[in-house]
Formats: structure tokens, sequence, C-alpha cells
């Protein structure tokens, strides 16, 4: 009943949908990681999905990202049904991710890090004979994010010598080099000082009218801070859906999530 | 820190040139000095580059540990004795084709013959990683080695000697310095060729296939097609340097296409530094030397080699590269 309610009033005041997760399962085994799980995410939000240790979050995102292949149901991004396609295509297509484990390529700089992304989304990669690490066109789109996320300082820094959190806001980085229509971004505060942790809240607050984000997060002050949507995930199945105020609320989510204090 | 990333590079481009230019001097020297097994020595180096210049590309680049790049080589070497025998007996090849013996020709065939080869085994073995590639590229070198050996109108288990060497265009290639002159313009133009290609967008993203092909799906790239292009380039590079290699020794037999053969390519890598440009010519100098000079004193020098190898990879791992100039850089 609430979803309904929730889900017209933000048709209303946010854009159309641009991801839709339809009836989503996989099993392993007699276990049901997903349990016929709907989603969406529309034009301008950022929707959040909370969820104990074990509640099927990391699974889910794999099926999004093309990982893990599900078992029924499907993914449509901006109208195109992904539910097939590989993590390479996906990605083309206008899927941004972060990782909830820094995965970048170590053994290079920050910078040549955003490039290989910028290089991707320009759709060159069969190109035998010019240096890249000299090519102007991805310095300088390079350079212009790594500035939007604050850590131009660290560009000539390899990714392996990067703190943590900086880690995370160059995988950040990388994602948005691929001017993506969605951004998954996968725990992005885990690791982060609180500066960090603020300042990266600010800047997914100012990006979700440019990119809407489908978030998942264990810091529950950045995700009442950030989150238009949240919803609740417990044993591969999204139990409830709703704005931050309507989540704090409500009592199944106390029980399940929340605790009971 | 970044002038002293800007000075290693600058090292390791004078060291390319300086062994580079060692190998020429001592080609040139040894042909004044009117010894010509010296020459053909070191066009038997250069020839071991250019092989291992090529595998570097799958296998210091891309990560890619093949265990069956001597087909390729040997496949190289075939195509050059079977055009020399039967340009030397008149007759043609089996699809009628008039048989050649222009060098510029047959590396034609070799290089459309081993990239078709390469494409088919690398579509298959690139469906696997790690051990399981190494044992894949293994099995199908293996299928070409017992190929030739049954296969008796080639010379089968006795491989096939060459009565005269192909030409390069009107030069004489009998001439060990005119024959070592084309083995190092080649070496030229695949280290150049190779030295783009690393550096380049494909090259790139070649290379973080290597160090982290989920991150190389994650920015749209699909690593499989990146590294499926580095293999068959690779594997044309060792091509040719058996074409070479069969001329060199006007002989060619199923010892070329053995996996022998492919372990001596990877240990001029390793030997010389694994995804370092000038690594395989190290290597495959330091092999040379000795197979040649403690190979004169006994039979068992590769028990030396094995000593050689072990201390290179227990102490600079990284190879001989390493000991001169120090950890690779990414520019």
């Amino acid at each position: 009943m609430t979803n309904s309610t929730v889900d017209t009033s933000n048709s209303t005041t946010l854009g159309s949908t641009v991801l839709k997760i339809e009836n989503l399962t996989k099993r392993y085994g007699a276990l049901t990681v997903s349990d016929s799980i709907n989603c969406d995410l529309k034009q301008g939000e950022i929707h959040t999905l909370i969820g104990p240790n074990g509640a099927g979050k990391s699974t889910l995102v794999g099926q999004i990202a093309g990982w893990i292949k599900p078992d029924s149901g499907s993914i449509t991004l901006n109208g195109t049904d992904i539910t097939n396609m590989n993590v390479a295509k996906r990605s083309r297509l206008g899927l941004g991710r972060s990782f909830q484990v820094s995965c970048l390529a170590m053994e290079l700089s920050a910078q040549r890090n955003v490039m290989l992304a910028v290089q991707a989304r320009q759709g060159s990669s069969y190109r035998f004979w010019k240096p890249a690490a000299s090519d102007q066109s991805l310095i300088d789109e390079a350079d212009k994010i790594l500035d939007r996320l604050h850590i131009s300082e660290f560009k000539d820094t390899l990714a392996s010598q990067l703190s943590h959190g900086k880690r995370r806001e160059l995988e950040v980085a990388c994602a948005l080099a691929l001017q993506p229509k969605v951004l998954l971004l996968d725990e992005p505060m885990a690791g982060l000082d609180p500066a960090s942790t603020q300042g990266l809240i600010n800047f997914l607050q100012n990006l979700k009218a440019e990119i809407p984000i489908l978030l998942i997060e264990h810091d529950m002050d950045a995700v009442f801070q950030l989150s238009d949507r949240i919803s609740v995930l417990v044993y591969g199945k999204l139990i409830f859906s709703g704005s931050p105020d309507q989540i704090k609320a409500s009592p199944e989510v106390r029980k399940a999530y929340l605790g009971d204090d | 820190m970044l002038n002293s990333t800007h000075q290693k590079g600058f090292k390791e481009k004078a060291l390319n040139l300086i062994i580079l230019g060692l190998i020429f001097v001592t080609a040139l020297v040894t042909y004044w000095l009117d010894q010509g097994y010296y020459v053909n020595l070191v066009s038997r180096v250069v020839i071991f580059a250019i092989a291992g210049v090529g595998l570097n590309l799958a296998l210091g680049y891309g990560g890619m540990v093949s265990l069956g790049h001597a087909a390729f080589f040997g496949i190289g070497g075939y195509i050059a004795g079977i055009s020399a025998m039967h340009f030397s007996e008149s007759t043609s090849f089996i699809a009628g084709l008039d048989s050649t013996n222009q060098m510029l020709t047959i590396w034609l065939f070799v290089i459309i013959i081993c990239a078709l080869l390469a494409l088919f085994i690398g579509l298959i073995s690139l469906r696997t990683s790690g051990v399981y590639f190494i044992m894949i590229t293994l099995a199908f070198a293996q299928m070409v080695y017992y190929f030739a050996i049954s296969w008796p109108d080639y010379g089968g288990e006795d491989g096939l000697l060459i009565s005269s060497r192909n030409q390069f265009l009107g030069n004489d290639t009998d001439n060990e310095l005119v024959f070592f002159l084309i083995c190092f313009t080649v070496l030229l133009l695949t280290v150049f060729l190779s030295s783009r290609i690393i550096r380049s967008r494909f090259g790139t993203a070649l290379q973080v296939a290597r160090m982290n092909d989920v991150r190389l799906a994650t920015v749209g790239i699909r690593p499989y097609p990146i590294k499926l292009t580095a293999f068959v380039i690779s594997a044309v590079i060792t091509g040719i340097a058996g074409a070479l290699f069969a001329d060199l020794n006007r002989f060619v037999s199923p010892d070329m296409l053995s996996w022998q053969m492919s372990g001596e390519i990877i240990i001029f890598i390793l030997l010389g530094g694994v995804g370092r440009l000038s690594g395989p010519i190290l290597g495959a100098t330091l092999f040379v030397l000795l197979e040649t000079f403690i190979g004169g004193y006994t039979e068992h020098w590769k028990l030396f080699l094995g000593l050689v190898l072990l201390i290179v990879v227990l102490y600079a791992n990284g190879g001989l590269m390493k000991m001169v100039v120090g950890e690779k850089q990414h520019d």
C-alpha cells in the first residue's frame, strides 16, 4: 500500500524510469538469494538499497552489473533489455559502477586509470599506433574529472599507492568518465574518513540531477542524507520501499534491520 | 619522483639502443674477422630475440603464458622449408600454388597461416586462464608437433633439409652478413612495432587485461577480443622468427615444434625481463652464450641454464632488465 503511494508521488516529482528490475530471481541450490525483486531508478534520484549482511545485496549488484546471470526476471536500462548482455556491453550502454572492494589497474597512475575509461567511452581501443599516454584528448578529459572529484593532486600516484578512500573516489571518477546514464555505487563510503565521506555526500548530492544513482551503503547517516528513496532487502526479498522518513517510521524495517532500540 | 621515473625510462631506452648496437657491432666485427660461424651465432641470437619479442606481447604484456608458441615458430620454419624444397624441385604447393623462394612472399604466407592458426587456438584457449591456458596451448602445439612427425612428404621425424636458403629480393642470403642484416632488420621492425603497440590505446587495454580484467570490462572493453588480437600478433611475429630460423640452419625439423622450444622462448623472456621491450633480446643473448660456451665444454649445459634461471627468478624477479635499469615503468 505504502509502496504505491510513494511511487506515484515520485513519478510526478522525479523523471522517467532509467533502470528497471523486474521479478529478478537468483537461486543457489535451495537458497534463494534474489527473490522476485522489483525495483527501479528514476531520473534525478538517489535510490539506496540497504539490508543486513547476507541479504543478497552483492548478488543483486552482480546481476545488475552483469557478472551474475539471474535465473529469471529482467533488467532494463533506458528501455533496452540488458538481462543477457555482457559486462562490457552494459558499461557501453551507460551503466557505470564502483566496487565494494577496489577494482582498479593498480600498476597505473590515477590519471591513467581515468584515461582508460575515457578511451573506452570514445570506443577506440583498437588503435595500435599513437601513444595513449600523451594523447591530449584523453588527458584533458581525465584531468577534468579528477578535478571534479578533487583528487587532481594524486593524478600521478599509482593506484596501488593511493589510500583506501582515494581509491574509492578514483573508482567513482572512472565511472563518471564513461558518462553513464546510471551509476551503481557499491558502498562508496566504506573506509572513508568523516571529511571525505561528507565530501563524497555533497558530491553525489550535486551529481544526482545529472546521473541517477543506485546506491548500496551501510553508513546510515549518509543514506538518510542522500536518499530520495530507500529499499530494504532482507533474505533476498525487498520488504519495503519508501522515503527516508517512511523508512524510519516503518515498524517492519525497524524490526528487520535497524533494530528495536 | 616524476623525475626519477623519467630518468629510469630514459635509462631503459638507452639500454635498448646499447643492446641493439652491441649486437650489430658484434656481427660486423666477427664478419670482418672472417668468423662466419660467429656471425651466424649472432643471427641465432637475433632470431630467438624476435621469437621472444613476439611471445612477450602475449606473455609479458597480456599475461597469456602460452606454452604453445613453438607451434608458430615451427610452422614458420616449415613454410620456409617446404617452399625451398618445392622451389628446388620445381614442383608446386599442394593447392597447385607456384612455389617461391622469395622470403617476402614466404613471410606473407607465414603471417596468414600463423594468424589463422593463432585465431583458432586463441579462440578456444582464451576461454580459460592460468594453468588451464598453459596446458591447452601446450596441447595444441603438441598436435601440430605430432602432425609434422607423421607427415612423411616433408621429412616426418627426420626433418627437412633446405638445399639453398630462400632469397631476399636480389641479395645473396648465403652471405652470413647479408643474412644477419635481414634478421636484424626484422628484429628492429618487430621491436619498433611492439613498442608502438604497447604504448597505444590497444596496448593500454591489453596491459589492463593482464592487471585486472574486471576493471577493463567495467569500463566497457571486453578483455577477450583484446587478448585474442594480441595473441594473433604475437604468433605472427614468432612465426616470422621461425621462417628465419629454418633458413639460418638450412634445416627444419619437428624439434622446432616441440614443447622444449616453447619453453625456451619463455626462458628468453624470463631471463631478460617479462614485459620489457629488450627483455627477450637480453635473454636470448644470454641463452645462446651459455649454449655455445658452456655447451662447448659439456652437453649438460642446460644444468647451468637452469641454475642461472633459478638465480634470476629468485634474486632478480624481473630479469636482467630489472637488475640493470630497475623496476618497470608505465608511462
